[in-house]
């Protein structure tokens, strides 16, 4: 009897990990906190400067030949839970009712006198699995935590491509 | 005798269960005509349902609040361009940002989850095809006096 108690206890303990948000199509490195040297240019971005690549750099010194026009979309799935859902027995046993997803996609393109020089794209998907123990992270932190990750991965290949980048950028 | 009042008692307390958080709705699903160019309309509604229909939740954008979400009801929220967060809370929280450019019109649906005493709120952004089709069985929720959060 003991064990079957302990069983029942430890189980949705144990589910509740099953709540926190998996990011699918995040593998390959991030860039850290610091960046040097930024490439600067005109930026071309209405939203939350929190969500802008960290290696561009607003230039207002001189004439702005080069463009940096950065946007993202995020998309939401949150489909409803089955009416029948709530008559399920499993869901005491930590067992999902729903799955939210959020899909975030970041583009960035930098142009100079009118012509694409490159154009960086991530896209990622963020899953989470709600129980009657725990609802996890909400859509507005899955939102969140995604748009910082597509951010992160662009700087990682801008300053991968930073060498390359620098002389198109400021040559004359 | 005794059996006809114990099932009067039972048919009040099932009434006053189901009909608890219901509220004199307005009008069927109109657009709003008001709003500026240089604001945004977000429309949060709750497609009527059995399941979870005696549960109604407050809206928030930040601390303040912004309607009382009731089954089958909508409301059409006037807000500047830029992020928004909504979110809503019983015995857990749902929140939802939205993008919002000037001029622009996004939907909010709310619905409710099972949870372990009450129905949970659940907040999300839907396809405005989608949401058309759904709002328009919703009607106007009045305007109540709300309590901000803290």
């Amino acid at each position: 009897m003991l064990r079957v108690m302990a069983f029942v206890v430890a189980l949705p303990l144990g589910m509740q990990g099953c709540a926190s948000t998996q990011v699918y199509g995040g593998d390959g490195k991030a860039v850290g906190s610091s960046i040097a040297k930024p490439l600067l240019g005109k930026i071309e971005y209405s939203g939350n400067p929190e969500y802008l690549p960290r290696m561009l750099s607003a230039d207002t010194g001189i004439e702005n030949k080069v463009i940096f026009r950065y946007s993202y979309t995020v998309s939401y799935e949150a489909p409803n839970e089955h009416p029948l859902t709530v008559f399920n027995p499993l869901l005491m046993l930590g067992m999902s009712k729903a799955t939210d997803t959020v899909v975030v996609i970041g583009v960035l393109d930098i142009v100079k006198e009118g012509t694409l020089l490159k154009h960086y794209e991530k896209s990622l998907v963020l899953k989470k699995d709600k129980t009657v123990f725990s609802e996890g992270e909400t859509l507005t932190d899955m939102r969140r935590k995604g748009l910082m990750l597509v951010r992160d991965h662009i700087d990682s290949q801008l300053v991968q491509d930073r060498a390359m980048l620098a002389p198109q950028i400021n040559a004359e | 005798m005794k059996n006809s009042r114990i099932l009067m008692t039972l048919l009040v307390v099932v009434l006053a269960v189901t009909q608890f958080g219901c509220a004199s709705l307005g009008k069927p699903f109109e657009p709003v005509a008001s709003a500026s160019s240089d604001q945004s309309v977000i429309y949060i509604y709750r497609p009527s349902s059995f399941v979870g229909g005696g549960v109604s939740y407050t809206i928030y954008s930040g601390n303040k609040a912004i309607t009382k979400l009731y089954n089958g009801g909508y409301y059409p929220y006037v807000a500047k361009p830029g992020e928004v967060e909504l979110w809503a809370e019983t015995e857990s929280k749902s929140s939802v940002t939205v993008d919002l450019k000037a001029g622009e019109t996004k939907y909010v649906k709310g619905t409710v989850g099972v949870g372990f005493f009450v129905g949970r709120p659940n907040l999300s952004v839907v396809d405005p095809a989608v949401a058309l089709s759904e709002i328009k069985e919703c009607k106007l929720i009045p305007e109540e006096p709300l309590t901000d959060a803290k």
